[in-house]
């Protein structure tokens, strides 16, 4: 058994009296494809954001690489390879697509360098340009983000974490509001990205997480009701009860 | 077909721009005194146009409404002033030690401020604004309080042997223009810096920011170190020229002052606060010297800002610049069915 990259242990988040997340442990496999379900306000972003470093937990850890890493800051935990992407779309509107890229490319460890110009560095425009391609968004390099597409703009997210180059990637909800060609070519780029990474994708639509995921974790209330491969979790009654909101009889 | 604009175009400058930027920037300082009626205005300008160089980078280009900005620049103008009086009125000591006093202040203001965001941040930069006025209102002793201060020496430049004395307003506006000339090319080289870019990101998005590995607390408070640090160097300079240190350098109509300049010249350009600074001082000057107006001009002043702002939405050099872009494009456009 590999040691995992990322781990959870008795991970809890509580909002007042609400445990949004109550003492949850998730041990993730290098490579693997995680998807997280449950119904609306089981606390699969909270456990996304905790995961990132977004949110400090109120009690339990955080395993990256083995080394304890809870309440580390964002920032922190981007560089050492953990990245999320949003459930609403987070670009930088006035900047170009390319600039967009380039700022996460020439890297935030160079962001003390006041006097060097980013514009003529060949090294890191190159770098850039290659994840636009990659994305499908070269031609448009030179347009400012906000005008672009809802999706457009969904790939343009996935195009700065990748520049990140994380060990792990965390996506909330990467084909929230799609049309169904965007979310086709989505996935595509997914399956793509999940070659080389460890992925945790949050997601509604069961087709994308079947597609795309090894394991199923289904959270309810906060804590884990089930995990499982797709088979077992689309098999498991238990969930389809909770999960569909059916009440069997 | 792909759209054919290379990145480099848009991305890095021409060649060509390396010298047109600075030759341009060149005449306009050497000009501005003879175009204007008297020096002492060319130079009043210059000095808003450094304070507000310094107060758009926070503001601008970093995204955060400070109301604060007359603290550092007050302070830089108590530092020269009381150095003067007391130690040295040698320039090569009083900037410097103006520069490092607003350093320190913005660091220790920034520390606090940086902690709320939004609306909390812009009155708490007001607050620690007003805490300094204050303290110099009643420390009469060393400040002179609301008299201001007074009998500072004439300013002067020592190197070795050679001493220059900046005695007349022209004198003043030599130097100013040289340290304007630095400070402006010195900032367009910051905002294509790792350190430049990386602020604009936390003014568009500082979550998404944070997310790609920016250290934003950091980043933010050395942007307001180097805001302060540039609006104390902008005070002590506009000592050089009045040889008095008036309380209201410490109020918060002053911070008012680059809040105006900054938006009225183009918030988030380069050359904003020049043109901003250059329109505010220039119409003061003139409605102030029409006998009807006299002490009214603060009225008309803000009059005419309104009438700037609904005309140009983005100031006067931010609107200037999405014109010539869009000029550009269709240029290029049009080239590209041409050809």
């Amino acid at each position: 058994m590999t040691e995992p990259v990322l781990a959870t242990e008795r991970l809890t988040r509580r909002f007042g009296s609400l445990a949004a997340v109550d003492e949850v442990s998730l041990a993730l496999r290098p490579g693997e494809v995680r998807g997280i379900i449950g119904p609306n306000g089981a606390g699969k972003s909270t456990l996304l954001r905790l995961m990132a470093g977004e949110i400090r937990p109120s009690a339990g850890r955080i395993l990256y690489r083995g080394q304890d890493v809870t309440g580390r800051p964002m920032y922190e935990l981007a560089r050492r390879g953990i990245v999320k992407s949003f459930q609403i779309t987070q670009v930088f509107p006035n900047l170009s697509c390319l600039e967009n890229v380039r700022v996460v490319v020439q890297g935030p460890a160079r962001a003390w360098n006041f006097w060097q110009r980013v514009d003529l560095d060949r090294a890191t425009l190159e770098r850039a340009e290659a994840l636009l391609a990659r994305v499908g968004l070269y031609g448009k390099r030179n347009l400012p983000a906000y005008a672009l597409s809802h999706g457009e703009q969904r790939h343009l997210e996935i195009a700065m974490a990748l520049a990140m180059d994380p060990e792990v990637l965390l996506l909330d909800e990467p084909t929230a509001g799609m049309s169904a060609e965007e979310i086709e070519s989505t996935m595509k780029l997914l399956q793509d990205v999940a070659r080389e990474r460890t992925i945790v994708i949050v997601e509604h639509k069961m087709p994308v997480i079947m597609n795309l995921c090894q394991r199923i974790t289904v959270l309810h209330f906060g804590r884990i009701l089930a995990e499982g491969t797709p088979e077992e979790i689309q098999a498991s009654e238990e969930v389809q009860a909770v999960y569909l909101g059916r009440t069997r009889g | 077909m792909e759209l054919k604009v290379p990145s480099e175009l848009l991305t890095a400058r021409r060649p060509l721009q390396a010298v047109v930027f600075p030759a341009a920037l060149t005449a306009f300082l050497v000009l501005l005194p003879i175009v204007l009626p008297y020096e002492a205005l060319a130079a009043q300008i210059l000095v808003y146009a450094l304070f507000s160089l310094g107060y758009n980078l926070l503001f601008g280009y970093t995204g955060l409404l400070s109301f604060g900005h007359a603290a550092f620049f007050g302070l830089g103008s108590y530092t020269a002033g009381l150095l003067a009086r007391k130690v040295t009125a040698n320039v090569l000591w009083t900037l410097p030690a103006a520069i490092g006093a607003g350093a320190v202040a913005g660091a220790v203001v920034g520390f606090f401020c940086l902690r709320r965001r939004g609306d909390y941040f812009s009155l708490m930069t007001l607050a620690f604004g007003q805490l300094l006025y204050f303290i110099a209102h009643q420390w009469r002793e060393v400040t002179g309080g609301d008299d201001g201060l007074r009998g500072i020496p004439v300013a002067h430049l020592q190197v070795g042997p050679w001493t220059f004395a900046l005695e007349s307003s022209r004198d003043v506006y030599v130097l100013l223009a040289v340290l304007t000339f630095v400070a402006f090319l010195g900032f367009r080289r910051l905002l294509s810096s790792p350190f430049g870019t990386a602020l604009q990101a936390i003014r568009e998005n500082e979550l998404r920011a944070e997310a790609v590995g920016y250290d934003t607390f950091r980043l933010k408070l050395w942007a307001f170190v180097l805001s302060a640090a540039m609006s104390s160097a902008a005070g002590a300079l506009n000592v050089y020229l009045l040889k008095f240190v008036g309380l209201n350098s410490l109020h918060w109509i002053t911070s008012g002052y680059a809040v105006l300049i900054t938006i009225l010249g183009g918030a988030g350009t380069l050359l904003g606060p020049l043109v901003g600074a250059l329109a505010f001082v220039g119409l003061q000057d003139i409605l102030s010297a029409i006998p009807a107006i006299v002490d009214r001009w603060p009225f008309f002043v803000g009059l005419l800002f309104i009438v700037c702002v609904l005309v140009f939405p983005h100031g006067i050099w931010g609107t200037a610049e999405r014109l010539q872009t869009r000029l550009r494009w269709r240029v290029s456009a049009a080239g590209e069915m041409g050809g």
